[in-house]
């Protein structure tokens, strides 16, 4: 089968020598939602970057839907994955909500009359329609986040890669920035994959599949139930569990298996009545 | 050292078109060795707020007390500088502030400032870095060249140089790590046992009921509410959606319990206060 | 931040806000002009209606001109004494030893002072009225001509919007550090010159620091949605001169003839 991202024997070194990755292998399937966490300095936002040919590896190559990644296909590659950055304000390039989707747009010479219907519907997925004309200084984080994705997802991508795309947001606006993902997950299925990464667990808890990286080793590789069900592993690794897995981890009578949220509370229900 | 606001009105731009109000008609106390966390959403006047201790904004009406100096429309800078000695202010991401050659001229900074002579200045540094578990190796390096979330210790070292009574920390485990955000929980707590006055901003919940004495709530530049957590966080479910604040995980998760026809009479906090509430059903029932 | 009104958007829907950026950037340079040639009374009377009409177009109140005025009254102050004193001629009014006031110095302070408010009210107009990015816009369109000569107008525009975008960003920034190092005891208004001119250091290189990681962490943003270069783009905003623009330019050319007319036949 095609792999979306195939991540083969990577070496990567900084410039000052010291070693990040090591013949590290990983492969992401077409419409799978991977979380890819790790501690601040892990590694992980720097693979991120390898991915979208904003580094280059030293040794070891990345296949993008069988395209190897080089200097000669990096803009076809990029055309593929949409990405977004930590800090909001840094990727806002136009000067309003509309300019900034048009930004992408008009770098691949879409012509101008189909631009504002293409720039409406990427801003409905996201809801973010009403702000079309706003500046990005009126805008809270969260709101500046789903422009950014919004921008993405006007260019058709293949893949979406969120990094720490949260980090810098109040609740309010991680759990808006959530819950657009969830929804694009749901509307694109298959014909989307995603790759969020993050040291957020309840973040993570969304994913079909968790990876846990550190110092550029894979750490762990699996469901949330399986990877949440290692909580010395994570513990070990400077992360803890989802709000759920730290509940479960202090009761008397624990369930089989790990459960998400919704699933401990109906669990919690029907068991201790 | 407590700090008290009496009757504060605060606007940006006071007197012109532009004006601004922003702060109506505060009253609050800050006591001495306790941590009081300020909340609220985005704009609701949080950093205005904390601004007005240190008098890097003057109240347009009202008084500020810190200790037995005041603050008012007319203070001068030179009562300024004796009242920012006293209290430590730890920024959003402080790492932005860091400019020196090296870590420990950093640090230094602040009491150099204050009038503290080179070598008291030098030893008072040290005393922060340490605090911040900043190893030694790194003191004579250039603060760029480091990682992220040592930046963002020595930038509060550098806060906390001038051993002030006061501290006011602003959200200082935004962007951090579980370990990180742990570690700052635990200066916080270190702060309070060393008799400090501390203020904490935050989003967190979870951070505010597990370390606040007393929590005030910011509501559209108002003083919504100013008790203890326990008390704040068994209000109405109701009103948390009106201050569209959240309450802590445990509360949120006790709260969808209550759904399923749960019942209890206090809202657990923290998660040893919900297990123990599932665990007590447990063994009645089970 | 304080109250300087020149170059400041405040967004409206009055006709001025809706003019072409360019028939605005026309119209200032128009009366920059017209406003040297003026040296009677009645042309200030006349650029002084047009500039006064134009603003109770821009349907914003006068009070934000006026508080505009406010930064640049040294400024002004200072010109006119200037003009004053130094101005020869007869009759001589008044005289403090070697210093003469004479009656063409203070009608000559006069017709400095209403041609820099005008001037200045005019720009306000302007950049009140208009987006920065879309000034950026205008002038690229404006500039046009110029890349048969090997200037590379689309990069200079481009670079001038994202400029412009980051200066709320960077000015909300500079107040943050600022407030940092003033909790941390930094103090402008103690100490020489040299020493108010150090204090600035610890200010300066966290700004740079950020600005750096700001333009890198951009370019990164830049790239991944497919930029190249400047030239190979569409654009999403395409100006279009409309009925209100014709108008503007007819207004103009109205106001001109008069200005003329009552410069050479009064």
């Amino acid at each position: 089968m095609e792999n979306a991202i195939k991540i083969n024997n990577l070496t990567y070194q900084y410039q000052n020598q010291t070693t990040l990755f090591q013949d590290f292998n990983l492969t992401i399937d077409p419409g799978q939602w991977v979380a890819l966490v790790g501690h601040n300095g892990s590694g992980k936002s720097t693979l991120a970057k390898l991915i979208m040919g904003l580094l280059t590896p030293t040794q070891g190559g990345i296949t993008v839907f069988n395209q190897v990644l080089s200097e000669s296909t990096v803009n076809d590659v990029r055309s593929q994955i949409g990405m977004v950055f930590q800090n909001p304000d840094n990727q806002f390039v136009g000067a309003t909500v509309a300019d900034d989707v048009a930004f992408g747009l008009e770098n691949n010479e879409i012509d101008t009359k189909l631009m504002p219907k293409m720039i409406a519907k990427t801003l409905e997925i996201v809801g973010m329609s009403e702000y079309q004309d706003r500046e990005p200084h009126t805008l809270s984080g969260g709101q500046k986040q789903r422009v950014a994705l919004a921008s993405v997802l006007a260019l058709q991508p293949k893949i979406i890669i969120l990094d720490e795309a949260t980090a810098m947001l109040d609740p309010e606006g991680r759990q808006a920035v959530m819950a657009t993902l969830t929804q694009l997950k749901e509307q694109f299925g298959d014909a989307l994959t995603l790759v969020t990464i993050t040291h957020d667990m309840d973040e993570a808890a969304l994913a079909d599949r968790v990876v846990v990286i550190n110092d550029g080793q894979l750490i762990l590789d699996g469901t949330p139930a399986q990877v949440f069900s290692e909580a010395d592993v994570l513990h070990h690794n400077g992360l803890g569990l989802p709000f759920s897995g730290e509940v479960v981890a202090h009761l008397n009578q624990k369930p089989q298996k790990y459960l998400n949220e919704s699933e401990l509370i109906s669990w919690l229900s029907t068991s201790n009545k | 050292m407590a700090i008290n606001f009496q009757q504060v009105n605060f606007s940006y731009g006071a007197g012109t078109s532009l004006e601004q109000p922003i702060l109506f008609d505060i009253t609050a106390n800050f006591p001495t060795g306790q941590v009081t966390a300020v909340v609220g959403q985005t704009g609701s006047g949080k950093s205005t707020l904390i601004q007005h201790i240190n008098g890097l904004l003057l109240p347009t009406e009202g008084q500020v007390t810190v200790a037995d100096h005041h603050i008012t429309a007319n203070t001068k800078e030179k009562e300024l500088m004796r009242i920012r000695e006293k209290v430590g202010m730890v920024f959003q991401f402080p790492e932005n502030q860091l400019f020196a050659n090296t870590v420990l001229e950093d640090v230094m900074y602040g009491p150099i400032n204050f009038g503290y002579s080179r070598s008291d200045a030098k030893n008072a540094a040290e005393i922060a870095l340490k605090r911040l578990n900043v190893s030694e190796t790194l003191w004579e390096k250039s603060p760029f060249e480091l990682s992220g979330g040592q930046m963002r210790r020595i930038a509060i070292a550098g806060a906390l140089a001038s051993n002030p009574d006061i501290v006011v920390l602003d959200e200082p485990a935004a962007g951090l790590d579980p370990r990180g955000q742990q570690e700052l929980l635990n200066l916080v707590i270190e702060l309070k046992t060393l008799n400090k006055t501390v203020i904490l901003i935050s989003h967190q919940m979870d951070h505010v009921a597990q370390i606040a004495d007393q929590v005030i709530v910011m509501h559209e530049g108002k003083v919504a509410a100013q008790e203890a957590p326990e008390q704040l966080f068994n209000r109405d479910i109701q009103w948390f959606t009106d201050m569209k604040l959240d309450l802590p995980k445990a509360g949120q998760f006790a709260e969808k319990l209550r759904q399923q026809d749960w019942q209890f009479e206090q809202r657990p906090l923290t998660i040893k206060a919900l297990t123990d509430l599932i665990n007590s059903r447990g063994t009645t029932h089970g | 931040m304080g109250n300087i009104m020149i170059g400041r958007f405040v967004p409206g829907k009055s006709v001025v806000h809706q003019l072409d950026p360019r028939t605005k950037i026309i119209g200032t340079f128009v009366f920059i002009l017209l406003m040297l040639w003026a040296n009677t009374w009645s042309t200030y009377l006349v650029a002084a209606i047009f500039v006064w009409f134009t603003i109770l177009l821009t349907q914003q109140p006068l009070k934000m001109y006026i508080d505009g005025l406010k930064p640049i009254f040294w400024l002004l102050a200072f010109t006119i004494v200037l003009q004053i004193f130094f101005t020869g001629g007869t009759p001589v009014l008044l005289h403090f030893g070697f210093i003469k006031v004479t009656l063409p110095g203070v009608i000559n302070a006069l017709f400095v002072m209403f041609r820099f408010v005008l001037i200045i009210l005019m720009s306000t107009i302007m950049t009140l009225t208009t987006p920065p990015t879309s000034i950026a816009n205008a002038l690229e369109s404006l500039l046009k001509p110029l890349k048969s000569l090997k200037v590379p107008v689309a990069e200079m525009a481009l670079m001038l919007s994202i400029a412009l975008r980051f200066v709320p960003l960077l000015m909300d920034e500079t107040q943050k550090i600022m407030n940092a190092q003033k909790s941390r005891g930094m103090s402008f208004s103690t100490g020489g010159p040299v020493k108010r001119a150090k204090a600035i250091v610890p200010l300066l290189i966290p700004l740079f620091v950020g600005a750096l990681q700001r333009a890198l962490d951009l370019a990164n943003a830049m790239e991944v949605r497919g930029f190249k270069d400047a030239e190979h783009r569409t654009k999403y905003r395409i100006l279009k001169y409309k009925k209100q623009d014709y108008q503007a330019f007819a207004s103009l050319l109205l106001f001109s003839i008069i200005f003329f007319s009552v410069l050479y036949l009064i």
